[in-house]
């Protein structure tokens, strides 16, 4: 987004990408203009506050799935010491029951 | 909830863990020394007040509350599936199953919850044009969320197999409130 300056006036442009080109559209120039590119810029804001609320959201899932994966975890540890104590043991990653 | 009684539960659930996994490596072997499977057996079932158990069933609990609560969902739906968490552990067996079963199952019926509540966020993302980050991000959820139920089901299976001819794996100890302790051994 930009202001330009042609002759004594300045013109509101927005700018965007096209492949490896940037383009831009004539938007307008006076009050309104300014008002539009107010507006646009607080968008850049909104955007940045949405990005952060959703890497916030992002760390919270991965909290929630580390206490999970946790908690499965332990109970693994349990049924493990469970069979070894009953007399088992694992042979190529198969429970296999002690030879007497 | 607060984030201390997190902290406590998770704090426990790590110094237990420290524990078994030290125990765990000495002892699985086919022939471990019997100092080592006592320490380890001492460590299950001798302690009177059975603390460890508790320290596994809470991190469970925890993981439960914080899976259902931190869903996006209303309260109505968020109450909708912790009954259908109740009668799914019901349908499993759970009521009556050895102390050792009931944790699988309540692990079993959480990775199914927790995989269900992965599979709506991937959809709803997916309807939706991504960056190839979030993409891969979603994927590698649903991946891992499908390898633990898997896993889970695996363990109970199995557990409940190797069970049937081993009485020794009939843990079955009293709940607060319940009379009966019974360790078989």
């Amino acid at each position: 987004m930009g202001w330009e300056r042609r002759g004594n006036h300045e013109y509101y442009y927005r700018k965007a990408r096209d492949g490896s080109r940037v383009k831009s559209w004539y938007v307008g120039r006076g009050e309104m203009a300014h008002m539009i590119s107010k507006f646009e810029g607080s968008s850049g804001e909104v955007g940045k506050l949405l990005r952060l609320k959703k890497s916030i959201e992002a760390q919270e899932s991965d909290r929630i799935e580390a206490t999970l994966d946790r908690a499965v975890e332990l109970v693994q540890l349990f049924t493990e010491a469970s069979l070894l104590t009953a007399g088992f043991h694992t042979h190529r990653r198969q429970w296999r029951r002690k030879r007497k | 909830m607060t984030l201390d009684f997190e902290k406590v539960i998770t704090d426990k659930a790590e110094e237990t863990r420290t524990k078994f996994r030290a125990l765990l490596d000495k002892t699985n072997k086919e022939h471990p020394s019997p100092k080592d499977l006592k320490a380890l057996s001492d460590l299950l079932s001798d302690n009177r007040k059975l603390e460890l158990w508790r320290d596994v069933l809470s991190a469970g609990h925890l993981a439960e509350i914080m899976v259902i609560e931190n869903a996006h969902a209303t309260a109505g739906l968020k109450e909708c599936w912790k009954h259908r968490l109740q009668v799914l552990k019901k349908d499993l067996g759970y009521d009556g199953a050895p102390m050792l079963e009931q944790l699988l199952i309540q692990q079993t019926a959480l990775c199914w919850l927790k995989l269900n509540l992965v599979e709506l966020g991937y959809s709803n993302t997916m309807k939706q044009s991504i960056t190839l980050t979030l993409g891969a991000y979603w994927e590698k959820r649903l991946s891992a969320a499908q390898k633990r139920f898997t896993r889970a089901c695996e363990t109970l299976a199995r557990v409940r197999k190797l069970s049937r001819n081993t009485p020794a794996l009939q843990f079955n100890i009293a709940t607060s409130g319940g009379q009966q302790v019974n360790v078989a051994k």
